[in-house]
Order: structure tokens, then sequence, then C-alpha cells
């Protein structure tokens, strides 16, 4: 226990208590933090990433939150690259398409048009009151330019997750005011005044975070980081406020705030994005198994493989569970659909909750459909990448891509090696595939008695399938003894904070320095806490909210 | 509502007729005799011995991967002895990819489709067209589901999105970002022809220039915007800046264009017959995809196409007398079994058989002046390794169809004799006007040519 405890003071010691308390709730204060309740100045540890964008799913999402868009535009604009951290809010790979730009102007007047009918008509049954997005009319004493400035400056406020600056409230009223002038008329030059809103760099670039070196993160800053990661999208009107009043830095506030966005419908966010693409179910039903060999294989099947995942995910990351259990809880959800495609009773359309003996071979993560299905070929097993998908998703511990070698594939069955395992093992006994293989291959021959399509079987090509091996240095009879060793092993808990960490901050987590001071301080206080998931993310958003240096 | 259209004007689609600006251009690549390039890429190397010809000069056997070739050898090259870099280990598939049209494996080269693109941009209403046939991958994109071929398309037949995902595309823009391929026929379409519909006169519409008077206004307000926030940042993050910049360039190319005043006689052409969406038959599929490549040579809608037959180590999946083989687990790396070697020389000639279909095609189809369109096109067809199962990358598989304005012969089997690659794209840039070292492999224009 005493490097953990050195590694909570030495991270309390440099300041980072004030942030939501992120580490516990260790009663030593810092002396000259008491007295207030602001966060000081070097209280952020982490460095931010690189000036990053907002994906294709950002762009629409704080469309539809800032101005209640139905458009929907981004989804037609170039995809975006998902790199090795397997997350779509990766900065390194968030690089910006002529396309992306060129989308923008595209569609920015379709959207501004859009949004603008939808308020002309609640304006007509409630007034202005009922306006989301013309904070104005012209008339009376309000003249056509006041109203302009007004409505623009109020949309760059939110579109751009901070105020524009004068300059740029004044390049957008210019675009304004040449047009009227130009004989359009209000509607029609505030229209194209607010459409370069969203042309403007500072939509699509994540602008607010800018800040000189060594200064403090903005509250502006802050506020879009929490609002981006649990709800993958922009603040809204009361985030928005407690930035422009400054007060959002107030531990107080920030620990309120973060409690309100996590226990938002909204949150949801992390279910359907973050964990999702950490665990590679975000498209289970775009699996294409070969149904010629696999009977029984449908959409509807697919679907259901889908909602079992979620279920299962969410019983232990979004209610009041120990996280770990996630690797071998004795449960399942099925439908009538799945169970009867998976061998296990139940009927209905909607999903039951199954209790399983333990040991049973469809509990914990790896029992469950989605997992198996997407670390397999569409026409068979691949045991390598089922070894992948435990090292880089359950253990963080991912081994370098083969460099220099010529990757062969798996000869096909034959009288004498019908089993894979009997295959794949003499295909890489040099030692060049060896060192690898060796710790990845008896992971995905554990897993062999679960076929690419999910369905448990004993044998492959009339050969009984082996699936003992080593997992490190123990061995294991099977894939429940395998998933014992997962669980047992401390990079497991680990890792759920390492991925949690890396996507609230959107880039890599450097190997030394303060992000792995942070990353040990919030290892340590989620294993205190009986890993609950959402104490975690708490204290992730409270500790990224900040990130701060270059 | 709003139409997807509506949504996509800026992206490349400009609903305006075709119209060609006053601006100045080389010589070579005028209205009047516009050169054209095709960047062409077959995944997963070849079989040499079912590739390459036994002689030398214009009278050369065509081996089982290169028989499709025997009605259009007039116009092609068969290059043999070209290496892609100066080592036989170019970094396997992706590796090779990276340099494949780029002859350079540095990040932030440009692709020779992207430099010809940028020549020609002003004239045409594409600077590129970059095709794909396969969608990137086996779960991804959402919704999706193989059809029988082994490719993937939506359901619903809506997903339009251009895509590039594990960055497995061939062209890439200088200032870093890789340029997506299209995959869809009909976005295609839209993005050459716009709505299809052109002007008879040519004339531009004051409602058109009022239009692109508006969105300059737009235009100027941001790029001030990216102009001080350049000042507030580092030099990395500065990056992100350009290339959000080099966008609005593009905006700004279209605008001129939409605002140009039409120069020259248009091509008489089709730009108004719809096209299907995905064919469900993989050959007809690639095809078609060649013909909008010769419909838009043909309108002078792009000068500049690329077109990948499969992403990198492409899993798609072939039937061979009666047994599917994914292209590159079973197919690609034989092992030297006699059968599975076959069913990969057989799918390098579905491959070649798409490349002789287009230069037939360039060959039957004219410019306006008569001329056909093969006389002033060069096709490039390559891939990222040469012998499939060893990755290898000193003695590439290359064809080169066409005539480029006299600058190729073809018609002949040639030893390349230890050149690079990337010193044909030198060969091809000088016909465009540009000369000089190209990426980090192409130093000489190449001899024999």
């Amino acid at each position: 226990m005493r490097p953990l405890l050195l590694s909570i003071l030495v991270v309390l010691a440099s300041g980072c208590e004030g942030l939501a308390s992120p580490f516990g709730s260790d009663p030593k204060k810092d002396p000259k933090d008491s007295g207030t309740d602001s966060v000081p100045a070097d209280a952020c540890r982490l460095s931010r990433a690189p000036l990053t964008r907002l994906n294709i799913q950002d762009i629409d999402a704080t469309l539809a939150s800032t101005i209640d868009d139905t458009v929907g535009p981004a989804r037609f604009f170039p995809a975006d690259v998902i790199g090795a951290l397997h997350f779509d809010n990766d900065a390194t790979q968030l690089a910006i398409a002529p396309g992306l730009v060129q989308g923008l102007e595209g569609a920015a007047g379709a959207v501004i048009d859009a949004t603008w009918s939808k308020d002309t008509a609640r304006m007509g049954s409630s007034g202005a009151a009922g306006a989301k997005f013309r904070p104005c009319t012209p008339g009376g004493s309000v003249t056509e330019a006041t109203c302009a400035k007004q409505t623009l400056s109020a949309f760059a406020r939110r579109a751009w997750r901070r105020p524009a600056t004068s300059d740029e409230l004044a390049s957008l009223v210019k675009v304004y005011d040449a047009t009227r002038a130009d004989g359009d008329d209000f509607a029609s030059a505030v229209k194209l005044a607010l459409s370069a809103v969203l042309v403007s760099p500072n939509f699509v670039l994540r602008t607010e975070a800018v800040v000189p070196d060594g200064q403090a993160a903005s509250t502006f800053a802050v506020a879009s980081r929490l609002s981006y990661f649990v709800w993958g999208t922009s603040p809204d009107d009361e985030l928005a406020g407690l930035a422009d009043s400054g007060a959002l830095t107030q531990k107080a506030v920030l620990d309120a705030q973060i409690a309100r966005l996590l226990a938002d419908p909204k949150a949801a966010a992390l279910k359907t994005r973050f964990v999702a693409q950490w665990f590679n179910v975000r498209n289970v039903e775009g699996v294409a198994l070969d149904a010629a060999l696999f009977p029984g294989v449908t959409k509807d099947v697919m679907k259901a493989m889908q909602l079992q995942i979620t279920a299962y995910l969410d019983e232990f990351l979004f209610t009041d569970k120990d996280a770990l259990d996630l690797i071998d809880a004795p449960v399942t959800y099925v439908n009538g659909t799945l169970a009867s495609f998976l061998g296990l009773s139940a009927s209905g359309d909607t999903l039951t909750r199954v209790s399983l003996s333990p040991g049973d071979p469809r509990a914990g993560l790896l029992g469950q459909s989605a997992p198996l299905v997407v670390t397999s070929k569409t026409t068979k097993t691949n045991v390598p990448k089922r070894g992948n998908y435990v090292l880089e998703r359950l253990l963080c511990s991912p081994l370098a891509p083969p460099a220099g070698v010529v990757v062969p594939p798996v000869p096909d069955a034959t009288t004498d090696q019908p089993t894979v395992r009997q295959r794949l093992d003499t295909l890489t006994a040099s030692a060049a595939c060896n060192g690898c293989h060796q710790v990845l291959d008896p992971i995905g021959y554990a897993l062999e008695v679960y076929g690419a399509d999910s369905r448990l079987r004993t044998q492959e090509n009339g050969a009984t399938i082996a699936p003992s091996g080593t997992f490190g240095t123990t061995s294991f009879k099977n894939a429940t003894g395998l998933v014992q060793l997962i669980k047992a092993d401390p990079r497991t808990a680990a890792c759920m904070v390492d991925r949690t960490l890396t996507y609230a901050l959107g880039r890599r987590l450097a190997t030394d320095g303060d992000d792995q001071a942070v990353l040990h301080a919030l290892q340590t206080s989620f294993s205190t806490k009986q890993r609950r998931f959402q104490a975690l993310l708490t204290e992730v958003a409270g500790a990224t909210a900040m990130a701060c240096k270059p | 509502m709003i139409s997807r259209r509506t949504v996509l004007r800026g992206s490349g689609l400009a609903l305006l007729p075709l119209l060609h600006s006053l601006l100045p251009r080389s010589a070579r690549a005028d209205t009047n005799s516009p050169l054209r390039f095709v960047g062409m890429y077959a995944p997963n190397g070849i079989v040499p011995a079912l590739w390459r010809p036994t002689a030398f000069g214009t009278t050369f056997d065509l081996p089982m991967s290169l028989a499709p070739l025997a009605s259009v050898r007039q116009h092609v090259n068969v290059i043999s002895n070209l290496q892609l870099g100066d080592d036989n280990n170019m970094g396997s598939h992706d590796g090779g990819l990276k340099v494949f049209l780029t002859a350079s494996r540095l990040d932030g080269a440009s692709s020779v489709d992207q430099v010809i693109g940028k020549l020609t941009e002003s004239k045409v209403n594409l600077a590129t067209l970059n095709l794909g046939l396969e969608n990137n991958g086996y779960y991804w994109p959402p919704q999706i589901v193989a059809n029988s071929q082994g490719y993937y398309q939506a359901p619903n037949g809506e997903d339009r999105q251009d895509r590039c995902n594990s960055a497995q595309c061939v062209a890439s823009v200088s200032k870093g970002a890789a340029q997506a391929n299209v995959y869809h026929p009909q976005v295609a379409f839209e993005r050459l022809f716009g709505s299809g519909g052109s002007s008879a006169d040519g004339g531009v519409s004051p409602a058109v220039l009022k239009e692109a008077v508006r969105r300059r206004r737009v235009v100027d307000a941001v790029k001030g915007h990216a102009a001080s926030l350049k000042t507030k940042l580092s030099t990395a993050d500065q990056q992100r800046v350009e290339e959000y910049l080099e966008g609005v360039r593009r905006i700004e190319v279209d605008l001129d264009k939409m605002t140009g005043s039409s120069s020259g006689p248009s091509a008489t052409c089709d730009k108004s017959t719809a096209v299907s969406p995905i064919p469900v038959d993989r050959d007809k599929y690639a095809k078609l995809m060649c013909d909008l490549i010769v419909r838009g040579f043909q309108c002078d809608a792009t000068r500049a196409a690329t077109y990948m037959l499969g992403q990198g180590t492409s899993p798609m999946s072939f039937t061979v007398n009666g047994v599917a083989y994914s292209h590159h687990g079973d197919a690609s790396h034989h092992g030297s079994d006699a059968t599975k070697t076959q069913a990969k020389g057989t799918i390098d000639a579905w491959q070649v058989s798409i490349f002789a279909y287009l230069v037939d095609q360039l060959s039957k189809v004219t410019d306006a002046d008569g001329t056909p369109l093969i006389k002033r096109a060069a096709i490039y067809y390559g891939s990222d390794v040469a012998d499939s199962d060893l990755h290898d990358s000193l003695n590439m598989p290359v064809l080169l169809g066409g005539y480029l304005g006299g600058a190729l012969n073809p018609g002949r089997h040639i030893d390349g004799n230890h050149q690079h690659v990337g010193d044909a794209f030198v060969t091809i840039l000088s016909a465009f006007g540009v000369t000089g070292k190209f990426g980090e492999f192409g130093v000489n224009a190449m001899s024999g040519l």
C-alpha cells in the first residue's frame, strides 16, 4: 500500500486536491488552499490535447443542442478516422479535410434557415419568450442594427462555446451590414451572418480551450471539456452561465455541475460513445456474419446481440456495482430471438436478465455475444484478434504490431491439423513470431469454445477444442479459468481508469510525468471505492476539466 | 424540407453550370487539349509468374493476369523492373500504400492527382475525383451488410459518406489531411456535375453573382477569424488552422468558377443522365465507376482521378472455380499453393480487366475536337507491393495506359531497368507543366516511355 499512498500525497501536495475532490476525501488539506473555494491556478496538472476539432458526431450534436438542428449535416461529411486509441475523439487523428470545411460552408445556410423558421413559428405561438435562437425582433426601441448584433453575439457564444471577441463580433456584424446595405431584408442579412458563425474556425475547432502557454484553463474550456466528455455536446445554458460568471472554477460549483451533468439523460453519450467504443460494440448490428456458414444468423439476432451487450455493460458501469465484476459476472441478457439462437430459455421481444451459475460459459463479458463476434472474421474465429482484444481493451497492454515480417494466413485445416491451435502453433513456431503469439494466442485458444457467431462449440473440424493454456506464467484450464486470471490481474481495474482518462482527454497518455501521477491517483481512488464507475467518471471529469498545460 | 443536395452544396457539389475561369494556365493544359490523369490502385500485389511477359518490345506475350489487355494493348505500356523505393521492403502494405501515388514516405506529401488537381482546379468542377470500390472494412461504417460479392453497402442505400478509415486512401492533400474516397456512384456524379443542368448560353445570372458575393462575405469573415486565431497558437496547433484554410481556399476557387465567364466551346457530353446507386454486381459497379471517370473527363468536369479497386490488404471475397477466397488472406498469401496461386492470378486478371475497360472507353470517347480521350490521358495502374506472397517492392507491377498528348508512347513491354516508380510520375507531371523532382523517389523523368 505504501507506494500508492505516496502517490496520492504527491498529487495532493502539488495542488490537485482542489479539483472536485478527484482523489478521495483525504482530510489533510494543503494549508495554502484553506479559506478559499477557488481552484488555484496551478491546479491543472494535465496537458491539454493538441488543438482539436469537433468530430463528426460532435458537430451534429452541437448543432442539435445549441439550435435544435435536425438537419444533421455532418453525417455527409468525410468520416472521422479511428486510430490506435480506438476513440473517435483522438486529437491526433482529427485532421481537417477540405471536404469538412466545404461541407460546413455548404450546409450552414440550410441549417440556419431551418432553425430560423422554427423559431419564427415558436415566436408566433408564444412571443419572444418562446424563441431559442432569436433574442429580439426589430421594432420600437430595438433597432435592426442592435437586434442583429445581439442575435449574432448570442449565437456565437453558444456555437463557439465562448464569447466572441469584439473583433470577431465586428466581423460578423460587417457581414450583416454589407448584406443589408445590398438590399437583402433584415432576416436574410442576419441569417447570412449567422451562417458565418458555423463556417468559422471557431465553431469546428475547439478554440475555447486556447490559452497562452502556462496560463490556467479558461472557464469556457472547463465547461466545454466537461460537457463534451459527459454529454458529447456543447454546454447548456446553465453551464455556460457559470463559465461566463467565472463561478465554475469554484470547487463546490464544479462538483455540483459534474454531478448534474452525470445525472442528466444526455450523459447517455458516455454509454453510446465512450463505453461502446472502448469495448468495440458500437456497431454489432453491422457485423456481416456469413449466413451460409452460420445458420440462424439474422438481423434480429445481431440486433439482440447489440441490446445484450448494452444492457450487460450498463449493469456494471452505470448502476452502483463493482465495475470489475463485469469481467466474470454470472449474468446475461437475452430476448426470445437471442435465447433460441444461443440455446438459452427466454421468450418475447424484450430483454430478460438471466442469472447463471458461476462458471457458466455464457457468464462474464467474454461470454456475451458481441465481444466474440466483433473479434471474429465473418467466416471464422480469429485467435490473435481475440487475444488482442483482451490485451488492448481489458488490460491496456497492447503488443506492437508485427514489423518487417510477412504475416502469412493460417493454413486451411488438414486431416493432421484440424484445429486452428495446431496450425497456428506450427505457423508461429519461429522466434520472430513466437514472442508475441505465445502471449496472444492462448487467450484466443481458450475462447475457441465460442464460434465466430458466439455460439458454444466443443469441436473444430471434428477434433475436440483444447482450451487450456497460460496467461502470463499462470496456467488455466479453460475460458472460465482464463477469465478469473484476467479479473485478478491488477492491470484490469487499472485499465478501466486508463481508458476513461484517455477518452476524457482525447489523447494518448504520456508514459511518465503528471499524466502517470494523475492516473495512479485515480486508480488508487477507484480501488478504494470498490471500483464504482460513476465515482470514477466524476473524478476523471474533475481532473480533466482543468487540463491546461501546453 | 431541406434536401441533402442543398446541405452538400459546398462539398464540391456546385449547383451551377460548368464554367471556366479566365485564369492563365500552362499551354499544354489548356481548355482545347486538356491532359488528364488516372491513378488506379489494385490491392495485394501480383503473382509474378502469371503477370510478367517474357519478351520486351512491341510483340510481348500476355500471361494470365494480363490477358484482358489483349484488345487494348496498343494503348498500354507494361513496365517491369521498376522499384517503389530504395530497398526491397517499403513497409509492406501500409508503407507501400503511402508511397503509391506520393513517391514519398513522408507525412504531408502530396499525391500526383492532388498536384494535378491544384493546377487544373480553376478549369473544372471538381479538382480531383477520388473513387473507391470497397467501403473500408468489415465493421465500419455503421449499418453495413455484406452482399454476396463481399463488399458492403448500406441496407437502406443512404450511407453516402466519403471514407478513409485507417488512412487507407491513396490520395493525400499536402497540408496533412488524407483525401477520403467517394464510393457511391451517385455522390460521384453529383460532385462532377452538380444538379446536372447546364445553362445553354454559359452566362452568369445576376442571382448567381449575388449568391457569390454573399458567400464571399462569409469567407472573408472566417478568414479573419483564422488569421487572428493563428497568432494565439503554437506552431503545431497552427497546422490545424492551415488545414482549415486549405478548405476555405477551395471554396474560393469554387466561387471564382461561379462568377467567371464561360470561355471556349464546352465539350458536348452527357451531364444529365443520372447514374444508379451501387450495383450489386461488382463487375458492373467497377465499370460504372470507370464510366464516371470517362464522363468527368469528357465534360471537362475533372482532370485528375484516383480509383482504388479495393482498400489496402483488401479482404474482398472472390469466387474462383466455386471456391470463395478472401483476396488478401486466402489468395494473395497463397504460400505457393497451386490452386490459391491460380486464384490470385484470376483476381488480378479481373482487376486488369477493369483497367482495360477504362482504357477502352477512353479510346472510344472523344473530346469536343474529335480527339479520343486516350490521346490526352495517362492511366497509371499499380499496387502497394510486388509479389503478393512476399511484400517485396523492387519489381512493381506497373501498367501505364494512354498517350498524354504525345508524352507517352504506348504499346510496349518496357524494361524499367531499376528506375523508380516515382520517375514515371516526373514524366507525367512534366507533361502537365510541373518540372523537377517529385516526392522522395521521383528524381528524373523516366527514360524509355
